[in-house]
């Protein structure tokens, strides 16, 4: 006796079995069929169901890894978004520079502000510097066996954050297995392109008349872009020191501040 | 016959006598000199005089000169002239042939109304009138007041000089002016008291030319001071007017109100008004009814193609400075003005933090007030200036801050204040020195001073502090770090002593070794701050051959001792060396000038938390970075001291200080380094004299 037939015979509903004739129909070529097709979309299920359950397993493995290389690189973005504000969009400042190791934006009438993509390069060769040091080679991870490869750094200043992206590739394994990570991400969320553009802005009023800084003009540009300008002295009479604040950026608790200086030309009529 | 012309002759000599005694005594028309034998009226060129007793009358190519002798009142011209009689200043009255008085008339005064050429005054006693050819001058005591007015204009010739006899002041309407001579620049002393008055227009002006003047309040206090720019050019006269309606056009004016004082110049730079702390407005009051304006705290302003004007708005009101065109606001040494020449074609407010009105004294400081920016058009722009007495400056937008307290606004009011100008914040305050310090410092650290010390105590406090933990010796400290430079690798390093023409430099290890090898030939850069990019451009300098002569370097930290059977701590884990350097007699001299680093003492007290400076030479640059000590090892090795931050790459070999001395050297970018222990180890007694030298000057104090 036929299994099947047992089956349909005891279990089956008059409902079910008009199903079933629609599911098997009478052509036994088609019963084999529709068979196959079955059995490859259950195998399928349970292929992904396996694989969705490894790449589970090993997301979970790995989490703590991707977790601490990830805050690694947020902790050093903010450090070096915090140190590239100190210095005027730089990790070292160049010539010409204060003492304080702040970057000139006006000095001899010329224009020395950084273009964007310098300030980039700064954030990245920071972070690409000091990460190792925030990774300290893994040695928090003991159970982990990871090979690093060397790391680079790519930063983009938009508006209302700095992303960067972390080509840092690692091999981990834990156990028997082993994972492979390339990429990381992070967004610190500090207004610098805002800052940008505003400094920007004010520099280009200030190339106009190099002899004093136009007060209003600050303002303007400060009301604009919602920010604040602080303009203090130094020792030097001509040498102003140029604090940008934004109470919308936080970085490391306080207030975002880019600094940057300027060195005004009085000409031949200085006292 | 005889008889009758006996009659006759006798007739006419009395008719002779009678007409000789009438001319003498009434009208003499005649051209002969002569004196009045007592006081009286007489008719000279039918013109009737009152003529003092024995007043030498001459007569001299048409003009008449009467030379009293006595004191009293004469009358010339139907007008009294009450004289008094100097002898060494003796009167005399000089008619031309119309009877008016001319050049050369002079006379002392008895206190009383005059009319001189038209001007009407009340001169004191004392005062000497002289005519000239186109004025009048007066020479008045010292403090008098006087002046003139004006009752028909018809009467009017040239104009009057009032001047004291000595340095000192006159009283005029507006207050007590004291002309000023200029000593040296910017530096004046008191000098005899000059000022103009003309009827010219059908107004009657007054205006100076001195360099400078002060107005005095009663109490003798420096209400305000005027410095006349255009001193010493074809027209040296500022106006001084008491009413707006009364500016005298395309001239400099200074506005004189019981609540105003205003310079003015419409075509160029206007006076310039140094307010003083006995001024009328109010400027500089303090909460303890004195006034903080000084040599210290200074306020000044000039018009330039516009006004500058100081309003005193009531008693709880800050004051107001009002400016347009170009004119400047230089409160202390800094300069805030209104320019109109740019791209915008809209009024901007400047700022040039040099002092721009020229030939006052700046002050330091700063006091209350409030500025209302114009345009050339009289209209206001839209930002207000504000200082207060911290030295503090900032941009509002109009109206933001309408009714401020007199003694001025703190920080918590500006919140809304964009921009902010200042001399007086912390970071400003601190020495250039002091600055790269604290900028240097930490975050937290710098958090935790700013907290702790700042707050507290002020710039002071936060300076002593930084002075504690970079030490007092940091010159030395930062001019005796060094770099390494070994092949491709570059590190950091310490001067440490000299002996015999070689100079000694403790490094790590690490820095001069290359895959297991110590590398014999090395190059050290003297670096400093001031010359940090020493291997490059123009500060290019020759590096200093040297030789490695003590040497540990970095490798397990415990070593298996078969004799005992056991791992111990591996004392050949020093990660440390002590190079030779050979420099050339220029090397040697510019070595010595910098100095070297005492190695702190073995038992210096070096505890956990304590806050310590690494410094070294990361790329091309100084850097010197405050941090804290979390971990110190009471065995040698690497490292075997630990901060809470990590040295940058390139610093390796650096020192670690506290104080003035060194007590660790970088190992690791984790924040290790090589702690005194180890460093005695490495030095043993080979190279004692390092130290030695140093613990006998320690001990003798």
């Amino acid at each position: 006796m036929d299994v099947k037939m047992i089956y349909r015979k005891k279990v089956i509903s008059p409902f079910d079995l008009f199903t079933l004739n629609k599911i098997f129909p009478e052509s036994k070529r088609s019963q084999i069929t529709v068979f196959i097709v079955i059995t490859i979309t259950i195998i399928a299920i349970v292929i992904i169901i396996f694989v969705s359950n490894t790449e589970k397993n090993k997301e979970l493995e790995i989490q703590p890894i991707n977790d601490f290389v990830q805050n690694c690189l947020f902790e050093n973005g903010e450090e070096s978004i915090f140190l590239i504000g100190e210095t005027g969009g730089y990790v070292i400042p160049p010539e010409p520079s204060l003492e304080q190791s702040i970057a000139y934006y006006l000095h001899d009438n010329k224009n020395y502000m950084p273009s964007k993509e310098k300030i980039e390069n700064e954030i990245s060769s920071y972070i690409d510097i000091l990460l190792p040091f925030c990774i300290n080679g893994f040695e928090n991870f003991p159970e982990y066996i990871i090979t690093e490869n060397s790391l680079t750094t790519q930063t983009r200043i938009e508006d209302e954050k700095v992303v960067l992206d972390l080509d840092y590739p690692l091999s981990i394994t834990k156990g028997s297995n082993t994972y492979q990570i390339d990429m990381f991400s992070a967004e610190v969320p500090a207004r610098l392109g805002i800052i940008y553009n505003a400094i920007t802005e004010a520099m280009n009023n200030q190339m106009e008349r190099t002899d004093s800084i136009c007060a209003s003009c600050l303002y303007d540009i400060g009301e604009k872009y919602n920010l604040y300008f602080h303009v203090l002295d130094t020792n030097e009479t001509e040498i102003l020191l140029i604090i940008v604040r934004d109470e919308n950026s936080k970085i490391l608790d306080e207030d975002y501040k880019f600094n940057y200086a300027i060195k005004l030309d009085f000409g031949e009529n200085e006292n | 016959m005889k008889t009758k012309i006996k009659i006759k002759l006798a007739i006419i000599c009395f008719a002779i006598i009678i007409l000789a005694y009438l001319k003498s005594s009434f009208s003499q028309n005649q051209t002969d000199d002569f004196s009045t034998s007592k006081e009286g009226e007489f008719i000279l060129n039918n013109k009737k005089y009152y003529l003092l007793e024995n007043t030498k009358v001459d007569f001299e190519k048409g003009k008449i000169i009467f030379e009293p002798t006595k004191s009293g009142i004469l009358m010339i011209n139907n007008q009294e002239f009450n004289i008094k009689y100097d002898k060494d200043n003796p009167p005399k009255f000089i008619l031309d042939k119309d009877g008016k008085l001319i050049t050369g008339t002079k006379f002392t005064t008895q206190e009383g109304k005059f009319e001189l050429r038209g001007y009407i005054l009340n001169l004191p006693e004392n005062s000497i009138v002289e005519y000239l050819e186109d004025k009048i001058v007066i020479t008045a005591p010292v403090s008098s007041e006087i002046i003139p007015n004006v009752e028909d204009s018809k009467n009017i010739e040239g104009f009057l000089e009032i001047k004291t006899k000595e340095p000192g002041f006159l009283k005029i309407q507006g207050g007590n002016i004291q002309a000023l001579k200029e000593m040296s620049p910017g530096k004046y002393e008191n000098k005899e008291t000059r000022i103009f008055y003309e009827y010219k227009d059908g107004k009657l002006r007054t205006y100076f030319e001195d360099k400078s003047i002060n107005f005095l309040n009663d109490n003798g206090e420096l209400d305000f001071r005027i410095i006349n720019n255009g001193f010493g050019t074809n027209d040296p006269r500022v106006y001084l007017v008491y009413d707006e309606k009364e500016l005298v056009s395309k001239k400099s004016n200074v506005l004189i109100k019981d609540d105003r004082i205003g310079s003015f110049n419409f075509l160029g730079k206007g006076p310039i008004i140094e307010i003083g702390n006995g001024n009328r407005i109010g400027v500089g009051l303090n909460k303890e009814g004195g006034n903080d304006l000084s040599d210290e705290r200074t306020l000044s302003f000039q018009s330039d193609k516009g006004f500058a004007i100081l309003n005193k708005f009531g008693d709880d009101r800050t004051p107001v400075l009002q400016i347009s065109g170009n004119s400047i606001y230089g409160p202390d040494k800094k300069s805030f003005f209104i320019s109109n020449d740019n791209i915008r074609q809209k009024p901007e407010i400047h700022h040039e933090p040099k002092p721009i009105i020229e030939g006052i004294n700046h002050g330091d400081g700063t006091v209350s007030l409030i500025v209302h920016p114009f345009d050339s058009e009289g209209n206001r722009i839209a930002y207000d200036l504000f200082v207060n007495n911290e030295n503090e400056y900032a941009i509002f937008k109009q109206g933001l801050l309408d009714d401020p307290k007199i003694y001025g606004f703190k920080k918590d009011n500006l919140k809304e204040a964009v921009s902010l100008f200042s001399s007086g914040i912390s970071f400003n305050q601190m020495s250039s020195e002091r600055k790269i310090e604290f900028l240097q410092l930490s975050y937290e650290a710098r958090k935790d001073l700013v907290e702790n010390f700042l707050k507290t105590g002020g710039v002071a406090a936060l300076e002593k502090e930084l002075e504690r933990i970079y030490g007092p010796s940091r010159d030395i400290i930062t001019r005796a770090s060094v770099k390494v430079s070994v092949g491709s690798k570059t590190g950091s390093g310490t001067l440490v002593g000299i002996k015999d023409n070689k100079i000694y430099l403790l490094t790590a290890a690490h820095v001069v070794e290359e895959n297991g090898k110590i590398i014999e030939d090395f190059e050290v850069y003297l670096t400093s701050p001031e010359n940090k990019y020493i291997s490059t451009g123009k500060y290019k300098a020759e590096p200093i051959l040297g030789k490695v002569v003590a040497f540990s370097k970095r490798q397990g930290a415990f070593k298996y001792y078969k004799e005992r059977g056991k791992y111990e701590p591996n004392p050949e884990n020093l990660d440390l060396a002590l190079l030779e350097l050979t420099p050339t007699n220029q090397q040697l001299e510019e070595v010595k000038k910098r100095g070297f680093v005492k190695i702190a003492p073995s038992d210096f007290d070096l505890r956990v938390e304590e806050k310590v400076v690494m410094i070294g030479c990361p790329r091309d640059m100084f850097y010197a970075r405050g941090c804290r000590i979390t971990s110190i090892s009471k065995t040698t090795g690497t490292n075997s001291l630990k901060v809470d931050i990590s040295p940058y790459p390139g610093m390796s070999g650096g020192g670690l200080f506290k104080d003035r001395y060194l007590v660790g050297v970088v190992q690791s970018g984790g924040g290790g380094f090589g702690n005194l222990e180890s460093i005695y180890t490495l030095l043993g007694d080979k190279y004692s004299f390092l130290y030695r030298l140093m613990l006998l000057i320690i001990k003798r104090g």
